[in-house]
């Protein structure tokens, strides 16, 4: 099912925005500490051999070690220290319960996930969008923002759990910090990932585009509810005392997700969402800033 | 091995139709359609919102429905008329009882009466029938009835019919009563003018026998005279030669027997003279030990009781022995009595002879001879010398088939002895007896006395005495006859072809134990479970 079609989440308001952000934005936290090698562009792969990672498709072919090649046919990419340093990953959600909301969180995400790619593309070597398919893509350089852009666009909905959907990324390595974006709606569904990431030494944050309604419900009246995954449907009445406990269930499933990051070590950040139609660099980098620190 | 499970019958199966209201049911139970589709990756959280605040979701109230699917389909079934342990066959039973006059033949299978073992039959069958059977019984005789109830009183009613009359067609009578559902059973003697019919259940009473019947009865009053005249026709419908002998009860005199032997199939008309003695009902019936049908042995006629006149006697003169001879004979023929003249006013009949008679009372009876009525004195030219009789009347029922050609007067009135009327017998120049008044008051003058003639020594004198009184009282009033004489075909109790053998009654439906309560409470029980549901 293809989630892409009549979909723009990237409309030129928010390509200049992200433009603007690109030029303004501070250093993010990795390229303040690799700050001098990475004004080095560097022409060949160079840095401590940290060891080997299954090549994707779309992967810088320098990288590729043919010496490994040789020895036993199959195509992997050598893994540099200093990669693990001036790189980062993106894992964007792309299940169904992403499209739903007012704005729709999936676009929050997207626009997120092209903030992020963006300043990893000015600021570090490389940025790597993995899929819940197991492919990887590996862009380099500002002038590979569109393709980003594009990847992030033509992104289809995958219902799959996160274990599954993004444990042999994982397994096959991603260098860098990994910036995981979802809504976490179901946190135990994270679990089995989180405790992989934490077991295998990766740098993760999470991020969670906050609507305004996941704060305070704002549906009323008679109407139905579907959980867009399991097409499951719910008849209900809504009023006052009802948002109020509801309101109270999303309270309690923060609290959950915060519990289920912060016991692998790791942060779950929470993004507010600007209301649609606000493409100001505060209201859009202040908000990716204000949540990570 | 198990028993076969009994499955209940429906009497209206159509009625199951009104099941066709549950998809309506359906469609009215369940819950409004929200308008609006929120997806939402919150359902969890909604759903524990909703337990927080002990709240269900809006579902489809399948368990209420239900229950009231399970009532609505039991009062269906109610509506339906189920039953269980019905079994199919016929549920009416249809009885044709022969009421014809032949079922009145008494035998030696049936010696009360071929009826009464027709009843006797029924009752014992009747009280066999399975329960829930519906009999009606068709009486059919002159006058058919249709009979309803339980069984005692259908045997109770049919025990006090009689047979009469001429039967129906029993055999188109069965054939029209037959139904899927109506069983038809006749009872008949299988005899008479009907065949027995051929379809439906079949018993016969009663046997062939001989029989001997009165198939005419013709009466001739001579009121008020006593002569009462029966012609009877009497018919033999038997193999053999019968002898028979009248019996003649009620208000006749003691007649002369009547009596003979009638050969096989023979027709005999037999003359009965009666005379009348305090009139009234007369029965003749014939007597016959070796007859098997009664109620065509015998004819009742009604006739007039005698007029029993009082008759007085007013006579001028010395010689008077021939009117008082005359009103003695008629009073003694008549069960009349003679007054004396000093009553004439209270007489019902007068004879008078000679004399004058002055203004005669309206409506009076009388029979006067050579007596001036309403007249004067007695001249001399009011009387002639040897009138000559120059004819009479010989279509006069007074002076029909009479011989007066030997009548001869010496005296007699030119005038003034009694009204203008009809001339019955007249002279040559004037009549000699008149016919005065009209209807049952009619008077007879003679210009002649009785001493003046020798008309009292005619032969034809007591006949015209007689007819002048009956004359003078009208026509005679007809005898009745109040027994219907039966059609000669029911007389004939002679089989005319083979019976045929009794034929048992079928094997009757049940209409089995009736479920309408049961599924009705049924009904409220599930209609109460909704409530709670």
């Amino acid at each position: 099912m293809s989630g892409t079609a009549s979909f723009e989440p990237f409309p030129p308001e928010f390509v200049d925005l992200l433009h603007a952000v690109l030029a303004r934005a501070p250093r993010l936290r990795d390229v303040v500490v690799e700050m001098r090698r990475s004004r080095r562009k560097i022409m060949t792969p160079g840095g401590t051999f940290a060891g080997h990672r299954a090549y994707a498709p779309g992967e810088d072919l320098r990288f590729l070690d043919w010496n490994a090649y040789a020895r036993s046919g199959a195509l992997v990419l050598k893994v540099l220290e200093e990669d693990q340093h001036r790189a980062l990953s993106l894992l964007v959600d792309r299940s169904r319960s992403m499209a739903t909301g007012t704005p729709e969180r999936r676009v929050a995400a997207l626009r997120l996930a092209a903030l992020l790619g963006g300043l990893g593309l000015v600021q570090l070597d490389a940025v790597h969008v993995a899929d819940p398919a197991g492919r990887t893509h590996t862009i380099q350089g500002a002038r590979s923002l569109p393709r980003l852009l594009d990847l992030l666009r033509d992104a289809e909905f995958d219902d799959r759990p996160p274990d599954v959907a993004w444990r042999k990324v994982l397994q096959r390595g991603l260098p860098g910090r990994v910036h995981w974006i979802s809504d976490f709606a179901d946190p135990e569904a994270a679990v089995p990932l989180l405790v992989h990431a934490r077991r295998s030494g990766r740098a993760l944050s999470g991020w969670l585009p906050v609507l305004p309604e996941d704060h305070q419900p704002v549906l009323d009246g008679w109407l139905v509810l579907v959980d867009p995954e399991t097409s499951a449907e719910l008849r209900i009445q809504v009023d006052a005392s009802l948002r109020a406990a509801m309101a109270e269930e999303v309270r309690a499933l923060a609290r959950h997700q915060d519990a289920v990051f912060g016991a692998a070590g790791y942060v779950l950040h929470r993004y507010p969402v600007p209301s649609p139609g606000d493409y100001r660099l505060a209201s859009w980098w202040g908000s990716v800033w204000n949540s990570r620190s | 091995m198990g028993e076969r499970v009994e499955l209940p019958l429906l009497n209206h199966p159509e009625r199951l139709l009104w099941l066709l209201v549950l998809p309506l049911l359906w469609l009215l139970a369940r819950p409004l359609r929200p308008r609006q589709r929120v997806a939402t990756p919150h359902l969890v959280q909604w759903q524990r919102a909703l337990a927080r605040l002990k709240r269900r979701p809006q579902r489809f109230p399948w368990l209420r429905f239900l229950a009231l699917a399970l009532a609505f389909a039991c009062g269906a079934l109610a509506l339906a008329d189920a039953t269980l342990g019905a079994r199919p066959g016929p549920r009416q039973l249809a009885v044709v009882v022969d009421a014809s006059a032949s079922l009145a033949a008494t035998s030696r299978r049936a010696p009360r009466g071929a009826m009464a073992a027709a009843v006797a039959a029924l009752a014992q069958r009747l009280a066999e029938l399975p329960r829930g059977v519906d009999v009606r019984v068709l009486l059919a005789g002159t006058a058919p009835q249709v009979l309803a109830g339980n069984p005692d009183t259908l045997v109770a009613r049919l025990s006090a019919q009689a047979p009469a009359g001429r039967g129906l067609d029993l055999a188109a009578l069965a054939a029209s009563l037959a139904r899927p559902q109506v069983a038809v059973w006749t009872v008949t003697d299988g005899l008479g003018p009907s065949a027995a019919p051929e379809h439906g259940a079949l018993t016969l009473v009663g046997e062939p026998a001989d029989n001997l019947a009165i198939t005419a009865c013709a009466v001739e009053d001579a009121w008020p005279l006593p002569e009462i005249h029966v012609r009877l026709t009497l018919r033999s419908f038997a193999g053999r030669a019968l002898p028979w002998r009248l019996a003649i009860t009620g208000g006749v005199a003691e007649a002369e027997p009547h009596s003979g032997t009638l050969a096989a199939g023979a027709v005999e008309e037999v003359e009965v003279p009666l005379r009348r003695a305090g009139g009234g009902g007369v029965r003749i019936a014939l007597d016959g030990a070796s007859d098997a049908l009664a109620l065509d042995d015998g004819v009742r006629i009604t006739v007039a009781p005698p007029p029993s006149p009082k008759i007085a006697v007013l006579a001028e003169g010395t010689d008077r022995r021939w009117i008082d001879l005359a009103a003695r004979v008629l009073a003694e023929e008549l069960g009349g009595s003679v007054m004396p003249a000093a009553d004439a006013s209270a007489a019902d009949f007068l004879l008078a002879e000679g004399g004058v008679l002055g203004a005669p009372p309206a409506g009076l009876r009388a029979i006067t001879f050579g007596t001036r009525v309403g007249a004067g004195e007695l001249a001399a030219d009011d009387l002639e010398v040897q009138p000559l009789v120059a004819d009479w009347d010989r279509d006069d029922p007074i002076t029909k088939d009479l011989d007066l050609s030997d009548l001869r007067v010496r005296l007699a009135l030119r005038s003034g002895f009694g009204a203008e009327g009809k001339t019955l017998v007249a002279g040559e120049s004037r009549p000699l007896v008149v016919l005065s008044g009209s209807g049952d008051r009619t008077c007879v003058h003679a210009a002649f006395r009785l001493a003046d003639t020798n008309f009292p020594l005619l032969a034809a004198f007591p006949s015209f005495l007689r007819r002048a009184y009956a004359r003078s009282h009208g026509a005679a009033p007809e005898p009745v006859v109040e027994s219907p004489l039966l059609d000669p075909l029911e007389s004939d109790l002679r089989a005319k072809a083979a019976r045929p053998e009794d034929r048992p009654l079928p094997a009757f439906g049940d209409p089995g134990k009736a479920l309408a309560v049961p599924l009705l409470l049924a009904a409220l029980a599930f209609l109460a479970l909704r409530i709670y549901l």
